[in-house]
Protein backbone atom coordinates (compact mmCIF):
# COMPACT_ATOMS: atom_id res chain seq x y z
CA UNK A 1 0.00 0.00 0.00
CA UNK A 2 0.99 3.62 -0.43
CA UNK A 3 0.48 6.19 2.32
CA UNK A 4 0.93 9.96 2.46
CA UNK A 5 1.78 11.59 5.78
CA UNK A 6 1.87 15.38 5.99
CA UNK A 7 2.01 18.08 8.64
CA UNK A 8 3.73 21.31 9.65
CA UNK A 9 7.26 21.72 10.99
CA UNK A 10 7.79 19.74 14.17
CA UNK A 11 4.32 18.18 13.96
CA UNK A 12 5.57 14.65 14.57
CA UNK A 13 5.02 13.51 10.99
CA UNK A 14 8.40 11.71 10.81
CA UNK A 15 7.82 9.72 13.98
CA UNK A 16 4.34 8.77 12.79
CA UNK A 17 5.65 7.86 9.32
CA UNK A 18 8.37 5.66 10.81
CA UNK A 19 5.94 3.81 13.05
CA UNK A 20 3.57 3.35 10.11
CA UNK A 21 6.39 2.01 7.89
CA UNK A 22 7.50 -0.37 10.63
CA UNK A 23 4.06 -1.78 11.16
CA UNK A 24 3.48 -2.16 7.41
CA UNK A 25 6.87 -3.85 6.93
CA UNK A 26 6.37 -6.57 9.54
CA UNK A 27 9.52 -8.67 9.20
CA UNK A 28 10.23 -7.48 5.62
CA UNK A 29 13.05 -5.13 4.56
CA UNK A 30 12.69 -1.52 5.62
CA UNK A 31 14.31 1.23 3.53
CA UNK A 32 14.63 4.85 4.57
CA UNK A 33 14.95 6.97 1.44
CA UNK A 34 16.45 10.26 2.58
CA UNK A 35 16.20 13.19 0.16
CA UNK A 36 17.76 16.05 2.09
CA UNK A 37 21.01 17.38 0.66
CA UNK A 38 23.50 17.79 3.47
CA UNK A 39 23.96 21.51 2.89
CA UNK A 40 25.08 23.33 6.00
CA UNK A 41 24.94 22.94 9.73
CA UNK A 42 21.17 23.11 10.11
CA UNK A 43 20.62 20.31 7.60
CA UNK A 44 23.35 18.29 9.33
CA UNK A 45 21.60 18.75 12.67
CA UNK A 46 18.25 17.71 11.23
CA UNK A 47 19.79 14.67 9.55
CA UNK A 48 21.51 13.70 12.83
CA UNK A 49 18.24 14.06 14.76
CA UNK A 50 16.36 11.89 12.30
CA UNK A 51 19.17 9.30 12.32
CA UNK A 52 19.03 9.07 16.12
CA UNK A 53 15.24 8.79 15.97
CA UNK A 54 15.53 5.87 13.53
CA UNK A 55 18.41 4.10 15.30
CA UNK A 56 17.65 0.51 16.21
CA UNK A 57 14.37 0.48 14.28
CA UNK A 58 15.74 -1.66 11.45
CA UNK A 59 15.89 0.93 8.66
CA UNK A 60 18.48 0.67 5.92
CA UNK A 61 19.22 4.28 4.93
CA UNK A 62 19.60 5.26 1.29
CA UNK A 63 20.49 8.89 0.62
CA UNK A 64 19.40 10.33 -2.68
CA UNK A 65 18.48 13.92 -3.40
CA UNK A 66 17.42 13.26 -7.03
CA UNK A 67 16.78 10.36 -9.41
CA UNK A 68 15.01 8.32 -6.76
CA UNK A 69 13.76 5.94 -9.43
CA UNK A 70 17.27 4.53 -9.85
CA UNK A 71 17.32 3.20 -6.26
CA UNK A 72 17.63 -0.53 -5.86
CA UNK A 73 14.67 -1.69 -3.85
CA UNK A 74 14.76 -5.22 -2.47
CA UNK A 75 11.81 -7.44 -3.16
CA UNK A 76 8.99 -6.98 -0.68
CA UNK A 77 10.52 -3.85 0.84
CA UNK A 78 8.71 -1.09 2.66
CA UNK A 79 10.08 2.32 1.70
CA UNK A 80 9.79 5.46 3.83
CA UNK A 81 10.46 8.50 1.62
CA UNK A 82 11.39 11.62 3.58
CA UNK A 83 10.42 14.00 2.28
CA UNK A 84 8.49 15.03 -0.81
CA UNK A 85 8.91 18.78 -0.23
CA UNK A 86 12.66 18.46 -0.15
CA UNK A 87 12.85 16.19 -3.12
CA UNK A 88 10.59 18.52 -5.18
CA UNK A 89 12.93 21.44 -4.43
CA UNK A 90 15.98 19.35 -5.37
CA UNK A 91 14.38 18.42 -8.69
CA UNK A 92 12.86 21.79 -9.63
CA UNK A 93 15.97 23.79 -8.73
CA UNK A 94 18.46 21.25 -10.10
CA UNK A 95 21.42 22.43 -12.22
CA UNK A 96 19.76 21.20 -15.44
CA UNK A 97 17.01 23.83 -14.93
CA UNK A 98 14.07 21.62 -15.91
CA UNK A 99 10.70 23.25 -16.56
CA UNK A 100 7.75 22.88 -14.17
CA UNK A 101 6.10 20.39 -16.53
CA UNK A 102 9.26 18.31 -16.94
CA UNK A 103 9.80 18.19 -13.20
CA UNK A 104 6.18 17.26 -12.51
CA UNK A 105 6.10 14.49 -15.12
CA UNK A 106 9.45 13.14 -13.93
CA UNK A 107 8.40 13.05 -10.27
CA UNK A 108 5.05 11.44 -11.07
CA UNK A 109 6.85 8.76 -13.03
CA UNK A 110 9.36 8.11 -10.25
CA UNK A 111 6.58 7.93 -7.64
CA UNK A 112 4.76 5.38 -9.77
CA UNK A 113 7.98 3.38 -10.18
CA UNK A 114 8.53 3.40 -6.42
CA UNK A 115 4.93 2.34 -5.83
CA UNK A 116 5.42 -0.56 -8.21
CA UNK A 117 8.80 -1.68 -6.85
CA UNK A 118 8.05 -1.38 -3.15
CA UNK A 119 5.54 -3.52 -1.31
CA UNK A 120 4.67 -0.46 0.76
CA UNK A 121 5.57 3.17 0.21
CA UNK A 122 5.15 5.82 2.90
CA UNK A 123 5.67 9.38 1.63
CA UNK A 124 6.21 12.18 4.11
CA UNK A 125 5.46 15.74 3.02
CA UNK A 126 5.14 19.26 4.37
CA UNK A 127 2.02 21.37 4.77
CA UNK A 128 2.97 24.78 3.35
CA UNK A 129 -0.07 25.93 1.39
CA UNK A 130 -2.14 27.69 4.03
CA UNK A 131 -0.14 30.81 4.82
CA UNK A 132 -1.70 33.18 2.29
CA UNK A 133 1.63 34.70 1.34
CA UNK A 134 2.61 35.72 -2.16
CA UNK A 135 6.09 34.75 -3.21
CA UNK A 136 8.59 35.26 -6.03
CA UNK A 137 7.59 33.37 -9.17
CA UNK A 138 10.02 30.47 -8.67
CA UNK A 139 8.65 29.87 -5.16
CA UNK A 140 5.09 29.93 -6.53
CA UNK A 141 6.16 27.31 -9.09
CA UNK A 142 7.51 25.19 -6.27
CA UNK A 143 4.28 25.56 -4.25
CA UNK A 144 2.10 24.59 -7.20
CA UNK A 145 4.35 21.62 -8.04
CA UNK A 146 4.02 20.29 -4.51
CA UNK A 147 0.25 20.92 -4.48
CA UNK A 148 -0.14 19.00 -7.75
CA UNK A 149 1.85 16.05 -6.37
CA UNK A 150 -0.20 16.12 -3.16
CA UNK A 151 -3.39 15.80 -5.24
CA UNK A 152 -1.94 12.86 -7.19
CA UNK A 153 -0.89 11.13 -3.99
CA UNK A 154 -4.26 11.87 -2.42
CA UNK A 155 -5.82 9.91 -5.27
CA UNK A 156 -3.24 7.10 -5.37
CA UNK A 157 -2.75 6.47 -1.65
CA UNK A 158 -4.66 3.98 0.45
CA UNK A 159 -4.08 6.11 3.52
CA UNK A 160 -3.62 9.89 3.83
CA UNK A 161 -2.85 11.27 7.28
CA UNK A 162 -2.26 14.77 8.61
CA UNK A 163 -0.21 14.84 11.81
CA UNK A 164 -1.12 17.62 14.25
CA UNK A 165 0.86 17.91 17.51
CA UNK A 166 1.78 14.25 17.10
CA UNK A 167 -1.89 13.27 16.67
CA UNK A 168 -2.78 11.52 13.41
CA UNK A 169 -5.85 12.92 11.63
CA UNK A 170 -6.94 10.42 9.00
CA UNK A 171 -8.14 12.02 5.72
CA UNK A 172 -8.39 8.79 3.77
CA UNK A 173 -8.31 5.07 4.61
CA UNK A 174 -8.29 3.29 7.94
CA UNK A 175 -5.84 3.62 10.85
CA UNK A 176 -3.14 0.91 10.74
CA UNK B 1 -24.86 28.09 1.47
CA UNK B 2 -21.97 25.66 1.54
CA UNK B 3 -18.50 26.87 2.52
CA UNK B 4 -15.44 25.17 1.01
CA UNK B 5 -12.00 26.06 2.37
CA UNK B 6 -8.49 24.72 1.76
CA UNK B 7 -4.92 25.68 0.99
CA UNK B 8 -3.60 26.90 -2.36
CA UNK B 9 -3.86 24.25 -5.06
CA UNK B 10 -5.60 21.77 -2.77
CA UNK B 11 -8.41 20.93 -5.23
CA UNK B 12 -11.32 23.05 -3.92
CA UNK B 13 -12.96 23.84 -7.27
CA UNK B 14 -12.45 20.28 -8.46
CA UNK B 15 -14.25 19.09 -5.31
CA UNK B 16 -17.16 21.48 -5.96
CA UNK B 17 -17.51 20.07 -9.47
CA UNK B 18 -16.98 16.42 -8.60
CA UNK B 19 -18.94 16.18 -5.36
CA UNK B 20 -21.31 19.16 -5.26
CA UNK B 21 -22.07 18.96 -8.99
CA UNK B 22 -21.31 22.51 -10.18
CA UNK B 23 -19.42 22.66 -13.51
CA UNK B 24 -16.60 25.22 -13.96
CA UNK B 25 -18.94 27.56 -15.86
CA UNK B 26 -21.09 27.82 -12.71
CA UNK B 27 -18.16 29.47 -10.89
CA UNK B 28 -17.06 33.10 -10.89
CA UNK B 29 -13.87 34.44 -9.39
CA UNK B 30 -14.19 37.24 -6.88
CA UNK B 31 -17.69 38.34 -7.83
CA UNK B 32 -21.02 37.53 -6.20
CA UNK B 33 -24.37 37.17 -7.90
CA UNK B 34 -23.13 36.06 -11.34
CA UNK B 35 -23.15 32.29 -10.81
CA UNK B 36 -24.16 29.91 -8.00
CA UNK B 37 -20.52 29.41 -7.00
CA UNK B 38 -18.02 32.12 -6.10
CA UNK B 39 -14.33 31.41 -5.56
CA UNK B 40 -11.32 33.52 -4.65
CA UNK B 41 -13.17 35.12 -1.73
CA UNK B 42 -9.78 35.76 -0.08
CA UNK B 43 -8.75 38.05 -2.96
CA UNK B 44 -11.84 40.28 -2.86
CA UNK B 45 -11.10 43.78 -1.64
CA UNK B 46 -13.22 45.06 -0.03
CA UNK B 47 -14.57 41.77 1.26
CA UNK B 48 -18.31 41.25 0.79
CA UNK B 49 -20.71 41.09 3.74
CA UNK B 50 -21.70 37.70 5.15
CA UNK B 51 -25.27 38.46 4.05
CA UNK B 52 -24.20 38.89 0.44
CA UNK B 53 -22.07 35.72 0.59
CA UNK B 54 -25.03 33.79 1.97
CA UNK B 55 -26.90 34.41 -1.32
CA UNK B 56 -24.43 32.12 -3.11
CA UNK B 57 -24.95 28.36 -3.21
CA UNK B 58 -21.26 27.68 -2.63
CA UNK B 59 -18.50 29.98 -1.38
CA UNK B 60 -14.91 28.86 -1.94
CA UNK B 61 -12.16 30.49 0.10
CA UNK B 62 -8.45 29.78 0.32
CA UNK B 63 -7.05 29.34 3.82
CA UNK B 64 -4.66 32.25 4.26
CA UNK B 65 -4.17 32.58 8.01
CA UNK B 66 -1.53 29.98 8.85
CA UNK B 67 1.81 31.65 8.15
CA UNK B 68 3.87 34.47 9.57
CA UNK B 69 1.69 37.52 10.20
CA UNK B 70 2.48 40.05 7.44
CA UNK B 71 4.43 43.21 8.31
CA UNK B 72 2.24 45.28 6.02
CA UNK B 73 -0.77 46.60 7.95
CA UNK B 74 -3.23 46.37 5.09
CA UNK B 75 -2.26 42.79 4.28
CA UNK B 76 -2.40 41.88 7.95
CA UNK B 77 -5.87 43.35 8.41
CA UNK B 78 -7.15 41.80 5.20
CA UNK B 79 -5.96 38.36 6.19
CA UNK B 80 -7.59 38.61 9.58
CA UNK B 81 -10.81 39.88 8.00
CA UNK B 82 -10.84 36.85 5.66
CA UNK B 83 -10.54 34.58 8.71
CA UNK B 84 -13.35 36.34 10.58
CA UNK B 85 -15.59 36.34 7.52
CA UNK B 86 -15.05 32.59 7.14
CA UNK B 87 -15.97 32.08 10.81
CA UNK B 88 -19.25 33.91 10.23
CA UNK B 89 -19.90 32.06 6.95
CA UNK B 90 -19.18 28.74 8.66
CA UNK B 91 -21.71 29.66 11.37
CA UNK B 92 -24.41 30.30 8.76
CA UNK B 93 -23.46 27.50 6.36
CA UNK B 94 -25.42 24.29 6.09
CA UNK B 95 -22.15 22.48 5.45
CA UNK B 96 -18.44 23.29 5.67
CA UNK B 97 -15.82 21.26 3.84
CA UNK B 98 -12.05 21.50 4.18
CA UNK B 99 -9.95 20.26 1.26
CA UNK B 100 -6.38 19.00 1.23
CA UNK B 101 -4.48 16.79 -1.25
CA UNK B 102 -7.67 16.63 -3.33
CA UNK B 103 -9.48 15.00 -0.37
CA UNK B 104 -12.34 16.47 1.62
CA UNK B 105 -13.27 16.50 5.26
CA UNK B 106 -16.69 17.68 6.34
CA UNK B 107 -16.23 19.94 9.36
CA UNK B 108 -19.90 20.82 9.69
Amino acid sequence: MTALVFGGSGSGKSAYGEALAQSLAGSGPLIYLATMEPAGREADGRIARHRAQRAGKGFLTVERSRDLGACLIPEGATVLLEDLGNWAANELFSPGQPTWEQTYEHMRKVLKTLMRKARNLVVISVDIHRDGGTYPLETEYYLSLLAALHKDLGAWCGQVTEVVCGIPVIWKGEPI
Amino acid sequence: MILVIGGAGSGKRDFVTRVLGYPPEAMTKGKLGETPVVYGLEEMNPLPSPEDCAQAAVVICREVGCGVIPMDREERQHREAVGRLCCELARQAEAVYRITCGLSMRLK
